[in-house]
């Protein structure tokens, strides 16, 4: 074992199997303004992070850096052991196949149907011409397949996906995440443009999800009760800032309140 | 609505005047005038004046007297230089829609390439902004005049017209299809970068399928444009309805001119209604 470590890299990551590691973190669009300053979060393999926070707060900045989609003025963003802040092009080229993301509006082809678009989960993986031409393979069908059974869409698998509700396209941008088979799952508001009764759906589906491939989930939630019952630790973001981070059966009223109190003071 | 204090405390009942509504109005009326003058200057540069018109009239009258009936005839005989319009007209319909299709076929994939290579989405600024500017370049050019030069260049014959069309629609497709690829939404190409897609597979993914819909509208149509094109390049000597209409009318063969004049009209208004009908159906 001795000789096993001499050979492994000697970083943090490998030392606390996190999956993620942020340190240092400064994210600025502007010259004068931080819109995220995040001194240290660590992720374990496996758990299930919500960031909630007013409007603004940095929420989604936050989710972005974690996908290589902002690149942070300043310090380390380390996700399985790559340094998306400073990794050449195509180690974070490479990343995006472990990572899957899911968005408030759903980024789905509205005018292919449920299986093309799940089967968009396996372009990072299919031969560029066969895909080009729409050729896959079965595995990539098979794969497909059992997606869109997880989320429960087999009857409409042919229909396009702009004929769909709300709900059940966020459904179908599960399903292309499943097809990527990812370690890590994002979800930038995932529910934020659904109606109640399909917001928790699609949550326990994603919980679902998330337990039955083994993966670690983050998300961003605007419903801090929500976030309590799904999420087994929140992160609490203000003015880009964290001000809180726990397990989330410890976050009380009087902790939320101290997340959102700008918010209460500016309306 | 909020209402400031100086508009909320004035009695009259009439709305705040606005500057901008007072130089809206301004500027119509600016624009009003600059075109009627710019009218009057073309009716006389043009002399287009009803005593213009007066004085042709008899010559027209009897222009329009030898045009008419048209030549239906089959045969052939000695005393015509050329064969009856009908003969030919199986032939000259073919060459000239030979020429618009073929020369569409070409522009169109030139334009898919450098379409995506202009689009502002795509590419880096300085790869779509000297190739927009190319574009526009290209399709300054009227596709009678690009004729002109390739008959100069290649001679007599269909192929001239195949590339004057080919150049031409080139250049407007391929202006026009940038402009849809960059209209298409951010969003689905962002996700598949994020599933891992490479550039063409996102192209392909992302954008085609918002964009192909407008994209196949525009070549439909620019194809009915070339047909009407094509069927006028024979004055410059590419073969086609053209060449034929400049031939009867050189031989001062009026009525066959109508028979062509009349054919041509049909083959147009023919491929107009399905061109319609398809573009409809997309």
């Amino acid at each position: 074992m001795a000789n096993a470590d001499y050979f492994t890299p000697v970083n943090s990551v490998a030392m606390c199997k996190c999956m993620i590691q942020l340190e240092h973190l400064e994210v600025a669009y502007d010259q004068s303004r931080f819109v995220l300053t995040v001194e240290s979060l660590s992720i374990k393999s496996g758990e299930r992070v919500a960031i909630i926070g007013p409007s603004g707060a940095g929420k989604s900045t936050l989710l972005r850096c974690l996908k290589g989609f902002v690149q942070p003025r300043r310090g380390k963003v380390d996700v399985f052991g790559v340094n998306l802040a400073c990794s050449h092009q195509r180690a974070r080229k490479a990343m995006n196949q472990r990572v899957a993301m899911i968005y408030q509006q759903f980024n789905l082809i509205q005018r292919l149907s449920v299986l093309d678009n799940a089967l968009c989960g396996r372009l990072g993986r299919t031969h560029r011409w066969r895909s080009l031409l729409g050729w896959f393979t079965l595995d990539d069908l098979r794969m497909a397949w059992a997606a869109i059974v997880e989320v429960g869409l087999t009857e409409k698998v042919h229909q396009r996906v702009d004929s769909l509700s709300g709900g059940e396209q966020q459904r179908v941008a599960v399903a292309r995440a499943i097809t990527q088979e990812p370690e890590l799952i994002l979800a930038d508001e995932p529910i934020s443009s659904l109606d109640p009764a399909w917001a928790v759906d699609v949550l326990e589906l994603l919980i679902t999800v998330q337990r039955h491939h083994k993966a670690t989930l983050v998300m961003t939630l605007h419903q801090p009760d929500l976030a309590r019952r799904f999420a087994d630790r929140i992160v609490g973001l203000r003015n880009g800032r964290i001000v809180w981070d726990g397990p989330a059966n410890e976050v009380t009223d009087k902790i939320l309140e101290t997340i959102y109190e700008d918010e209460r003071k500016d309306s | 609505m909020k209402m400031n204090e100086k508009t909320a405390s004035s009695s009259t009942n009439i709305p705040p005047s606005n500057p901008d509504r007072i130089r809206r109005r301004t500027g119509w009326l600016i624009l009003s005038a600059f075109v009627l003058a710019a009218l009057v200057w073309s009716v006389i540069g043009t002399e287009t004046t009803f005593a213009t018109f007066r004085r042709a009239w008899p010559n027209m009258n009897e222009f329009l007297h030898r045009m008419w009936p048209p030549d239906f005839t089959w045969e052939t005989s000695e005393a015509r230089p050329f064969s009856p319009p009908l003969r030919l007209a199986v032939l000259a319909v073919s060459v000239t829609l030979q020429i618009s299709l073929l020369g569409t076929a070409i522009g169109v994939a030139g334009a898919l390439v450098f379409g995506l290579l202009a689009a502002e989405n795509l590419t880096a600024h300085w790869v779509h902004h000297p190739l927009k500017v190319f574009l526009a370049l290209v399709r300054s050019l009227p596709i009678i005049l690009l004729a002109l030069l390739f008959v100069s260049a290649i001679g007599l014959g269909p192929m001239p017209g195949v590339l004057a069309v080919a150049v031409h629609s080139f250049g407007m497709l391929g202006k026009l299809y940038a402009e849809e690829f960059e209209t298409a939404a951010p969003g689905v190409w962002e996700a598949l970068d994020g599933a891992g897609a490479n550039w063409l597979q996102k192209v392909r993914y992302a954008l085609w399928p918002q964009a192909a819909r407008q994209i196949l509208s525009h070549t439909l149509f620019r194809f009915e444009m070339n047909l009407r094109e094509s069927a006028v390049l024979g004055l410059v000597g590419v073969a086609g309805l053209g060449l034929w209409i400049e031939n009867y009318r050189r031989a001062f063969d009026y009525r066959s001119v109508t028979t062509l004049v009349i054919i041509t009209m049909i083959l147009v208004l023919i491929v107009d209604q399905i061109v319609f009908y398809l573009r409809r159906r997309l």
